[in-house]
């Protein structure tokens, strides 16, 4: 015997777990009991705990087997879907950064004539009219700009 | 990530059929399996967190992750604890993320006889004392003295060494006995 354990322990465990203590448990291990403060702590504990599992696992309301099977094939489609459709998203990714360099390289190659363009222009000048179109102008692009990027972007 | 469109899913077809094949388990052979173990994992699950519902959560989540992983079991014994080691990590991770203790709940009392009032007690001051014990601790004693698990068993677990386990329950045994003597008096 050493000091944290005694031979006797799995005994006093197995007369706990089967119903045994105390009536029905050897004399001789009781008679152990009163001597042996490891299995006297063994007991206390295996008592209590054991008493702790047997209402719990009665009381236990588990889900039917069928649901937890059902969720777990959903969660497994998911995942796959969400796997399968990365590459799409990451070409799409691509895709409209291709777009937005494509419309910078524009820009900067018009950028000259269109800085001729707006130095002929006076919008000190603009009248109210001419102010409403240009602002008309402006929220319809940005209103048609994310219309026209989702139907880009989705194939429905 | 945006919604998947109906155009998509006809792509994805494939992928949703290997889907299918990704739970390492066909449905009679889980059905079996969880007949066996759900009742006593999700009774460790709710000793762990003391909330029925979160131990349902975990319960999944738990039986999911068994599904997905491919391992080869040596044994019904390897199988169940394996259960009872992706239970204890999931367990570990949620009272990390909670960062609170194991307190009592008012569930306890839907277990309660109306002549059980010493048992109820003794109830409370083993829940009360448990509380204050480290969750490995609790673990190793729910597990050994509860479950009736082996030494070896537990050692999977909880992923520490054979030889480790004994000074952990016996530690464990000392101070919870302790702490259920002081509760009692």
């Amino acid at each position: 015997m050493n000091t944290c354990e005694c031979l006797r322990e799995q005994e006093v465990m197995d007369s706990v777990a089967c119903g045994r203590w105390p009536e029905r448990a050897p004399a001789d291990l009781r008679e152990h009991l009163a001597h042996c403060a490891l299995c006297a702590s063994v007991l206390e504990v295996a008592l209590a705990l054991h008493e702790e599992h047997d209402i719990l696992y009665l009381n236990a309301r588990v889900p039917p087997p069928g649901l937890v099977w059902w969720r777990a094939e959903l969660r497994a489609r998911q995942e796959a879907m969400r796997s399968a459709s990365r590459p799409m998203t990451l070409v799409q990714a691509f895709g409209g950064a291709c777009a937005f360099g494509v419309a910078l390289a524009l820009l900067s190659r018009a950028w000259p004539w269109l800085k001729n363009s707006i130095a002929i222009v006076d919008v000190a000048d603009f009248s109210f009219s001419e102010w409403s179109v240009l602002l008309a102008a402006a929220l319809l692009i940005l209103i048609i700009a994310p219309v026209a990027m989702y139907l880009v972007l989705s194939d429905e | 990530m945006r919604d998947i469109t109906i155009s998509e899913l006809q792509r994805l077809e494939p992928a949703i059929t290997e889907a299918d094949d990704a739970l390492q388990m066909d449905q009679d052979s889980f059905r079996s399996l969880y007949d066996r173990t759900a009742r006593p994992l999700w009774v460790y699950l709710y000793r762990r967190t003391n909330d029925a519902q979160l131990a349902d959560d975990l319960l999944q989540e738990t039986y999911y992750r068994f599904l997905r992983t491919r391992a080869v079991y040596e044994s019904e014994s390897h199988r169940k604890n394996y259960l009872f080691r992706i239970a204890s990590n999931l367990a570990n991770d949620c009272y990390r993320q909670r960062h609170e203790l194991v307190q009592l709940s008012d569930d306890h009392d839907s277990h309660k006889d109306s002549d059980a009032a010493g048992r109820s007690q003794r109830r409370t001051d083993l829940n009360r004392a448990l509380a204050q014990l480290k969750p490995r601790q609790r673990d190793a004693l729910w597990l050994a003295y509860a479950e009736g698990t082996s030494h070896a068993e537990i050692a999977r677990v909880l992923g520490v060494k054979v030889s480790s386990i004994k000074l952990i329950l016996f530690r464990a045994r000392r101070k919870l006995a302790t702490l259920l003597r002081e509760e009692r008096s």
